[in-house]
């Protein structure tokens, strides 16, 4: 998970109510801008935010997590032409559009890393249940597509379930949060094959049900564009690491 | 590159010499909640500027820097270890960090990021200058795989160069600066092929050069005792892999 502050920053630029924005405030005010002081304390007290966050960031339960990874097609390819501040206004922009989708969709930044951004839709940030965040998941990356295809942002989208964990690196005052978990690492296997301007998800998973009936019907019918989502392809896996799916799904919206 | 604040940190705890552990967060912290963006910027560049010229020269200035990445991550980590809980995980992932950063900073290396059990380091400018790079990555991938080889830690680790940019997100992230450019998405795809407890690399590539030249130049080494295996195709095509076809391998005889 990314650290407290910069989901704090993300929430409090692009409008989204939060707990975390709140709670920072409040810590601010009460340590006079030390910094140090305001790491203890976030340390101290981010079970205080609400129950779950003490479950899942104290105590590190098992989250059920769904997991979106976006980014830009070709991006270092395609833009290695673009100067520093270039570089900083095509971000700015291409963050302005993507960010709020997630939000709208009740996700949360986990990490952002250039064009990347990998998202989690999960508890404490959702009160959702799998099914209902799996359900998100798949709109967020539609909408996704949606708005970027064809555009100079045209991006591709993996997206992935299962139990992670926020394991806290303790160094000095800073804590940063980082998922682990299998799902993670399968996340970003399937950005490493995931087609252009295309949602893509691993076969045999929560996310494949979703979509099992419209696949079962773009079967019988060929690629065609009358699908409720779009046309599917299917891809074999001949060797990913630490992925045992033996294919996954790339959909066209 | 990683955050500003977390180097810091892991330097601190480390014990690494290094001019971020006199950076003055409490001031940059209260410019950017306090002043206008223009009082901010100038506190900003003022305290980058106090790191030295060549942290202005990357950092502020935007220029692209001739760099080698080193990426090295638990082999099978999620699989090997999905039944240990999450205090369990923490005692691991501490034990490993404890072997892994003082390693890469004995080397010259610094910490760009960690994720779960993957960390990337960068060798080069601004940290260190931009001289016998190729030498301190590779003694360094060498303690790597020696250190973790016999344990339950065994790591793979993967070796990339080239040109970079630092990118500073001003308006959120301003203590963040994240690598773009080929050789980052170049080291993800080569990690995501890598094989166990070996030195992965591209055939071609300027490490592989670096190898070829010290052999020939002395073949009675101590890389002799180090056995270079290759050239195995990469397939499947590796997506944004577009300077490389093949990749080699590197392994403690």
């Amino acid at each position: 998970m990314a650290n407290f502050e910069n989901i704090k920053r993300l929430n409090e630029k692009y409008k989204k109510q939060s707990p975390i924005v709140d709670f920072y405030n409040n810590l601010s005010i009460n340590e006079s801008f030390d910094r140090d002081r305001i790491e203890k304390a976030i340390q101290g007290s981010i079970g205080s935010i609400s129950p779950d966050y003490a479950r899942y960031f104290h105590y590190g339960l098992d989250v059920n997590a769904a997991l979106l990874f976006v980014d830009i097609c070709s991006f270092s390819t395609r833009f290695s032409n673009l100067k520093g501040d270039e570089i900083s206004e095509f971000f700015d922009k291409y963050y302005d559009l993507i960010i709020p989708i997630i939000y709208e969709f009740d996700g949360e930044i986990d990490k952002i890393m250039g064009d990347g951004i990998i998202a989690v839709f999960a508890p404490p940030f959702s009160d959702k249940d799998i099914k209902e965040l799996v359900n998100d998941v798949n709109l967020c990356a539609t909408r996704i597509i949606e708005e970027t295809k064809g555009t100079e942002f045209s991006s591709k989208v993996a997206i992935h379930s299962g139990t992670v964990n926020y394991y806290q690196n303790k160094s000095g005052y800073y804590s940063e949060y980082t998922m682990i978990g299998k799902p993670l690492t399968e996340l970003f296997r399937l950005e490493s094959v995931a087609l252009d301007e295309r949602i893509n998800f691993f076969v045999d998973t929560d996310i494949h049900q979703l979509h099992k009936a419209a696949i079962e019907k773009n079967n019988m019918m060929g690629m065609v564009y009358s699908m409720p989502y779009g046309s599917y392809s299917r891809h074999h896996i001949t060797d990913l690491k630490g992925v045992d799916f033996s294919g996954y799904y790339s959909l066209k919206v | 590159m990683a955050n500003l604040r977390f180097i810091k940190s892991l330097n601190e705890k480390y014990d690494k010499k290094s001019k971020f552990r006199d950076l003055d967060f409490g001031r940059i912290d209260e410019s950017f909640s306090s002043f206008s963006g223009e009082q901010y910027r100038r506190t900003f560049s003022e305290s980058i500027n106090n790191l030295g010229s060549d942290y202005k020269k990357y950092f502020i200035d935007s220029e692209s820097a001739d760099i080698y990445l080193l990426f090295i991550d638990i082999c099978s980590f999620s699989t090997r270890f999905s039944h240990l809980n999450n205090k369990q995980l923490s005692v691991l992932l501490d034990t490993y960090y404890d072997i892994v950063i003082p390693t890469i900073y004995k080397h010259g290396g610094e910490i760009d990021k960690i994720i779960g059990d993957g960390i990337i380091a960068v060798f080069g400018a601004p940290f260190i200058p931009e001289h016998n790079l190729a030498t301190k990555v590779n003694d360094c991938a060498k303690e790597l795989i020696e250190k973790t080889k016999d344990t339950q830690l065994y790591s793979k680790v993967a070796i990339n160069s080239g040109d970079i940019m630092y990118y500073h997100n001003k308006s959120i992230h301003y203590e963040e600066f994240t690598i773009i450019g080929k050789p980052i998405t170049e080291l993800h795809r080569l990690e995501s092929i890598s094989t166990d407890k070996k030195i992965n690399f591209f055939t071609g590539s300027d490490y592989d050069r670096f190898l070829s030249h010290r052999i020939a130049s002395n073949p009675y080494s101590g890389i002799a005792s180090w056995l270079v295996s290759g050239s195995l195709a990469i397939t499947p095509t590796l997506k944004g892999v577009t300077r490389f076809q093949h990749r080699k391998t590197m392994e403690k005889r």
